[in-house]
């Protein structure tokens, strides 16, 4: 059973008062973000390895692009930078001898384990967005899947510096 | 078989004077309702936003969590038998501090406000076992609602195939030819799906988990060893549950579309939910009936 009614302290009635007028903001914003707000645009570029390197996603969601260094195209892919949704290129597997990197926000990660460190890159670049310390534009920046051919030996920083798109304004 | 009357019963009975003394509470209590609803209320509303159109087995596993939680919470605090103390003035900053993240434009922050609330009241109050109960709650609906999907998110190149494995080398029992590759799985030639998050059993042994606490809590009863038999027992249920369905999609792009997208998702839901609930009441249930008879609690 409930013991018996306690006188209520200023602490109490302060809480309980912040508490109430949070929720109200809070529901009030998301409803006003809901019915007033225009809705997101679908990203149409990606920054690549630094901040004069872009590439238009409106190209298409795969592109080919020759490389000095290799006999065969490099594969580029636009895809999310963490595996959700309906966006399958993420995990795509790859034919046999490639080698895939990505490149997100001027990180190349082109490693065993680079899928992973770009999922995590991405959910910190949220949590930094949820908190101001980058642009909101920045959170839903698309990653740059890159994939090499077998017999290429290109390191992954040269294969990104012959790609095309620099210096857009 | 023994005769119970509604006291006996392993889940609340709600009288008259237990109402009305809802009214007489402590401001701290209501201070804790409100940080249990408003958290939920808030996640809910903008998880809405996100998803404008998330379908009914979506709704059914994302919103039942949150449903027990509160339950549980509400349970917990309103109907607890014994004498409570009152939350700290710095637990109730700790309460306002963490609800901050209501204002963030994010379904899944609000459930980093929560986590740290309940660790708190885990760690630190922890000869209140109301407190700790409730704090108990908490985590376990920020580990479903929040960390559990992170760390899906993060290891997924990890886990998604080796539940793709998993599945082929069950379903290879049933269907002949069975061929899985990384994510993708395949049943004849020329047709396969692949595997993304809402596919995954990853999400739902969480919820299983959550759900189990949760009537544990709502029942007043402690985690026995029938209890964590039950728990193995939903886990065991939803994994099987959750491999059929996407055997099922593999025969044609029709059996997909029912199974995926059409009643069989809801179903599977319903089912999935099922399966998270029923083991552990009928453990609580058969813990009551086992009890010698007893006087109802004096008011």
């Amino acid at each position: 059973m409930l013991g018996p009614a306690k006188g209520l302290r200023p602490a109490d009635r302060a809480a309980l008062a912040v508490l109430c007028l949070l929720l109200v903001i809070s529901v009030c914003g998301r409803l006003y973000a809901c019915c007033l707000l225009e809705p997101a645009l679908e990203p149409t570029t990606i920054v690549a390895a630094n901040a004069d390197h872009f590439l238009p996603r409106a190209e298409g969601p795969r592109r080919a692009v020759p490389v000095g260094a290799c006999a065969g195209p490099v594969m580029i892919e636009f895809v999310e930078p963490i595996s959700h949704g309906r966006d399958t290129l993420l995990v795509a597997p790859p034919d046999q001898g490639d080698r895939v990197f990505y490149v997100y926000q001027g990180w190349i990660l082109h490693d065993p384990n680079g899928a992973m460190k770009l999922s995590a890159l991405h959910v910190l670049r949220r949590a930094m967005g949820l908190v101001g310390l980058v642009a909101a534009s920045e959170r839903d920046k698309l990653a740059m899947k890159v994939i090499v051919p077998a017999g290429c030996s290109a390191s992954p920083n040269a294969v990104v510096a012959a790609l095309p798109g620099k210096a857009r304004p | 078989m023994k005769a119970q009357t509604s006291s006996q019963s392993g889940f609340v009975a709600v009288t008259g004077r237990e109402l009305a003394s809802l009214f007489a509470m402590p401001a701290a209590s209501w201070a804790m309702l409100v940080f249990a609803c408003g958290t939920a209320l808030s996640a809910a509303l903008q998880r809405l936003l996100l998803e404008h159109d998330p379908g009914t087995q979506r709704l059914i596993e994302l919103d039942l969590g949150e449903m027990f939680a509160t339950v549980a919470v509400v349970a917990l605090v309103l109907f607890s038998r014994k004498t409570r103390s009152a939350l700290q003035p710095i637990d109730l900053a700790f309460l306002c501090v963490c609800a901050l993240p209501w204002l963030l434009p994010e379904a899944h922050a609000v459930y980093a406000g929560m986590t740290i609330v309940a660790l708190w009241l885990i760690a630190r109050r922890a000869h209140d076992r109301l407190l700790v109960e409730v704090g108990q709650v908490w985590l376990a609906l920020s580990l479903c609602e929040l960390w559990s999907k992170l760390a899906f998110k993060l290891f997924y190149p990890l886990i998604a195939p080796a539940e793709v494995a998993f599945m082929a080398w069950v379903g290879r029992s049933a269907i002949p030819g069975l061929y899985a590759s990384g994510l993708y799985l395949s049943g004849r030639p020329g047709w396969s799906i692949v595997m993304l998050e809402g596919c995954s059993a990853f999400h739902n042994l969480s919820l299983a988990a959550l759900i189990w606490l949760c009537v544990l809590r709502i029942a007043g009863r402690r985690a026995t060893r029938g209890a964590a038999a039950a728990l193995a027992a939903s886990a065991a249920l939803v994994v099987a549950i959750n491999v059929a369905r996407i055997l099922a999609m593999l025969p044609s792009q029709e059996a997909y579309s029912f199974w995926h997208d059409g009643i069989g998702s809801v179903i599977v839901a319903l089912a999935a939910a099922t399966a998270s609930v029923l083991p552990i009441v009928v453990v609580v249930e058969r813990a009551v009936g086992s009890e010698p008879c007893s006087a109802p609690p004096k008011a």
